[in-house]
């Protein structure tokens, strides 16, 4: 139904487009010379193409579409980049609904994880999806935390406190977004489709995690470090001018694997798995500890829990 | 048709011709937008990575510039009302440049924020069919709506009184009187909904108070009037529109109102936040009296709350406020003050501390304050040209019938 | 008549004697189970695949040295301070100057290439789990929950375990104090 609307709206587009070549060559010129300054130094090669100007929404975009746009940034990315890639798009696996927790007695505030974050997810090195607090112990103030602390870690009387996405049940920053590019998944993830957001950081200013961030430059990533196993709604290079942020690794987690935080964690805290399967690790920590969650007077409902063990 | 394009070249020619100091004051304006426009060229090329904006402060001056021209927006309102609703004849006359304002105020604020975004191409995401307007969810995208809603009915109201005026035909009342009353009802809700967007954030507990609404708009219904006033003021000095004294008195007793009530609200908001002082108090502790050690907003809030009192204290005196000198004094304190007051004293804090309580504090840079300055240019260039315009067609010496000087 | 009853109160007390006896075995015997610390017998009840630990432990194997009769010792005594036994001086710090404590409560007397549970049985370096078990039983029970250790490989299939020195130090298992990783910086400014 809707990708019947919107095919309708494209040739109603196309066709008014045709009609008036001026007009056409005028949004063409529009299109291609905003394009160029969003996209330049290296010039055409970078500009936005007629096809990326009207790219559709996610959610209304068929297979063929799909398969057009992912090859597309496949190519681009080579260009850029100079790396092969394969762009990816794993949907939510039936059944499951995927939840954290993360033992904060084990935690000893390394940051591996924010090194591993980064590289899987090929952010700009200047912020991870992780921010990972110390804090006082006796108490949970988070002001009263940083994320500046140096060296050797665990510090007596601290403890640390990683942040992340909490992929919310009940999410503000989806709530938030005007143009609906941000939505939560059968599986819970909340995902971002990069080439719909309009980059009005709305839903930066809902989010109570301070999960969600926005690419004012274009990304800096070393090239020989790019991870080349790419999700359309995760991990891809994201243009610059868009929100991005954790997606509990879909593009792994998608396929059965961990995410790469807790792959890189030394200590074991964190904990991933599916909540609707009982004999879960996840389940089980929930059953038997004393989890608790961030900021839960917000009624966000996260997916991301806490407890000490 | 033929005589209507007629009609908007002679409004064009007409609103271009002046005296020099005019013209001067149009290039003037034209330097500010063309260094505005050269800066956000600037934005553009580079990203917004050229501002001083960062993760913890995401939205700055332009933000904060857009939630005081929505109170300016909303202020056609205090003209509207009395106007067609209570049948004030005096203030029929000038309702066309209160609306105009309004028109031009909406302008300004869809150009605040259509500078501030990451992907100012991908604007028609936000248009109904072809797009993906998040409603009901969103208040932003309510706030699409109602700003355009609120921006055509002030482009068509004052538009279609012109045309009349100029054509020497009566207007019908069916094509504007059902807007105009409409048109009241969207001057509230642009700023009731762009306060519920602030307000809609659970996680900023500086905003997330129930006040704010009637505060925007108290505070719009005093820095409105004063701008009103000024250009009043200014239009009855220079053109030969006349403005009765009983418009400038009507507006200053607005103001009577609005300032201390602006003040006291401002009180409440002042006592709920520093009285119990919990850590939810944090960006007020940090707006008013500095926390950690960061105090960037503190002088800007505390002169800002000195202006608003002292313009209080002159508009409550009537044998002051009744001298235009000390009534235009009061004004610009008022506006300044509101300014300062809805804007850094506003936008700023609430990300101050971050969620996760860290400390960032933001001030524009240069590019910001000249893209910000080049809207605000661009809004007072087309709104001279439109005011100049409609001040010969409302004195008569612009009609269908007078041929062209 | 006399002789039966001087019978039967014998035999009374007979009786309790050897129900006091039996409470008392029964006793220690209770005890004993409660004494007996928490192992795992089989690898058959852990849910997960355990990673091994021997392909990992090439260099300085125990038995390149240890080989031969003479290298092993008979009698409790501290170890000895040489290079070789550099990094292994202190197992168990808080145990450092327990002189019971010695290799051979963990390793098997005659073979340091396996270790040995309290029950005499030899296990493989794999299965370290059963012999720290043997004393820290809730965390044992946490590693099986997957609330303490770490599990690799996916959350849905494949799962692997690590086991206890996968993490730890056999010889120093409390966790150090390492350097993190730098903070990303956080102003944008490139």
């Amino acid at each position: 139904m809707t990708t019947d609307r919107s095919k309708r709206n494209k040739l109603f587009l196309e066709k008014k487009l045709e009609e008036k070549i001026e007009r056409r060559t005028f949004l063409k010129g529009l299109a291609t010379g905003l394009g160029l300054a969003l996209f330049s130094p290296e010039k055409t090669a970078n500009a936005l193409s007629f096809d990326e100007f009207w790219q559709k929404h996610y959610k209304e975009l068929t297979p063929e579409d799909k398969k057009r746009i992912f090859e597309r940034i496949e190519k681009q990315t080579l260009e850029r980049h100079h790396t092969e890639v394969k762009i990816s798009d794993h949907r939510p696996m039936d059944g499951v609904e995927f939840v954290y927790c993360l033992n904060l007695s084990k935690c000893n505030g390394n940051r591996k994880c924010v090194e591993a974050c980064q590289k899987e997810n090929n952010t700009d090195r200047s912020f991870s999806y992780i921010k990972v607090l110390e804090m006082e112990n006796g108490g949970f103030n988070l002001e009263k935390g940083t994320t500046h602390y140096l060296g050797p870690v665990p510090k007596e009387g601290k403890f640390y406190l990683p942040v992340q996405c909490n992929q919310c049940d009940n999410p503000p920053c989806v709530k938030a977004c005007p143009v609906a590019a941000t939505w939560k998944e059968k599986d819970g993830i909340v995902v971002i489709d990069y080439d719909w957001c309009i980059g009005c950081r709305y839903c930066q200013a809902a989010c109570p995690y301070e999960a969600r961030h926005f690419n004012f430059r274009t990304p800096e990533i070393p090239e020989n470090e790019i991870n080349p196993d790419q999700g359309y709604l995760s991990n891809r290079i994201r243009p610059r001018g868009v929100v991005e942020k954790c997606t509990f690794c879909l593009h792994r987690t998608r396929v059965g694997k961990l995410p790469a935080c807790l792959e890189a964690c030394p200590t074991g805290a964190r904990k991933f798995g599916n909540i609707l399967d009982p004999e879960s690790d996840v389940a089980k920590i929930i059953k038997n500890e004393r989890v608790f969650v961030l900021k839960e007077e917000l009624n966000t409902l996260p997916r991301f829990y806490y407890f000490f063990s | 048709m033929k005589n209507y394009l007629i009609y908007w070249q002679r409004m064009v020619a007409c609103s271009l011709k002046g005296s020099v100091w005019y013209r001067l004051w149009l290039l003037f304006l034209t330097a500010f937008v063309l260094w505005g426009a050269f800066n956000y060229y600037h934005h553009l090329k580079y990203g917004l990575i050229t501002t001083n904006m960062s993760d913890a402060v995401s939205w700055g001056i332009g933000i904060a510039n857009f939630v005081f021209f929505v109170g300016i927006a909303a202020t056609a309102v205090i003209l509207v009302f009395p106007a067609y609703i209570f049948k004030r004849e005096d203030l029929k006359s000038v309702v066309i440049i209160g609306e105009l304002l309004a028109f031009i105020a909406i302008m300004m604020c869809l150009l605040f924020i259509f500078t501030d975004i990451g992907h100012p191409e991908r604007f028609w995401h936000l248009l109904p069919v072809i797009g993906r307007l998040n409603i009901p969810n969103s208040l932003l995208a309510w706030d699409v709506i109602v700003f355009n809603v609120y921006l055509v009915l002030n482009l068509h109201i004052p538009g279609y009184l012109l045309y009349q005026k100029y054509r020497g035909k009566p207007a019908k009342k069916i094509f504007y009187l059902p807007l105009t009353w409409i048109s009241i009802f969207f001057a509230i809700s642009i700023h009731t909904v762009t306060a519920f967007l602030l307000v809609g954030l659970g996680a900023r507990y500086f905003w997330n108070t129930s006040i704010l609404a009637p505060r925007f708009l108290i505070s719009a219904f005093a820095s409105g009037p004063a701008l009103l006033i000024i250009i009043f003021l200014v239009l009855s000095h220079f053109t030969t529109l006349k403005i009765q004294s009983s418009i400038i008195d009507y507006l200053r007793k607005v103001m009577m109102v609005t300032l201390p009530v602006n003040l006291f609200l401002f009180l409440c908001e002042f006592f709920k936040e520093i009285y119990p002082n919990t850590l939810h108090a944090a960006s007020a502790q940090y707006l008013f009296f500095g926390l950690d050690g960061h105090n960037m907003l503190t002088k800007w809030i505390w002169s800002a709350v000195f202006m608003n009192c002292v313009a209080t204290v002159l508009i409550l005196i009537p044998k002051w406020s009744k001298q235009n000198k000390i009534l235009i004094a009061c004004c610009v304190l008022t506006i300044v003050g509101i300014w300062i007051e809805k804007g850094m004293g506003l936008i700023f804090p609430g990300f101050i501390p971050t969620p996760l309580g860290e400390i960032v504090e933001y001030s524009p840079n240069l590019g910001e304050i000249a893209v910000s300055l080049g809207v605000t240019a661009l809004g007072a260039l087309i709104f001279t040209l439109m005011t100049k315009a409609a001040v010969w067609v409302l004195t008569d010496k612009l009609a269908h019938n007078v041929p062209p000087q | 008549m006399i002789l039966i009853m001087q019978m039967i109160k014998i035999c009374t007390m007979l009786m309790i004697v050897l129900i006091i006896i039996s409470c008392l075995f029964f006793n220690t015997f209770l005890h004993a189970q409660e004494d007996t610390p928490a192992t795992v017998s089989s690898q058959e009840e852990l849910p997960n695949e355990i990673i091994k630990r021997t392909p990992k432990i090439e260099m300085y194997r125990c038995d390149e040295c240890h080989d031969s009769e003479e290298s092993f010792n008979s009698k409790i005594r501290p170890m000895a301070k040489d290079k070789d036994h550099e990094s292994i001086t202190t197992f168990h710090p808080e145990k450092k100057d327990d002189p019971n404590f010695w290799c051979n409560n963990c390793h098997a007397s005659k073979n340091y290439n396996k270790l040995i549970l309290q029950s005499e049985e030899k296990i493989s370096f794999n299965e370290s789990y059963r012999l720290c078990g043997q004393c820290h039983g809730p965390t044992l029970k946490d590693w099986k929950n997957n609330i303490h250790g770490k599990v690799v490989g996916g959350w849905l299939n494949n799962k692997k375990q690590h086991s206890c020195t996968s993490c730890h130090n056999a010889h120093d298992p409390k966790m150090k104090q390492v350097d993190p990783i730098p903070e990303p910086t956080r102003s944008k400014k490139s």
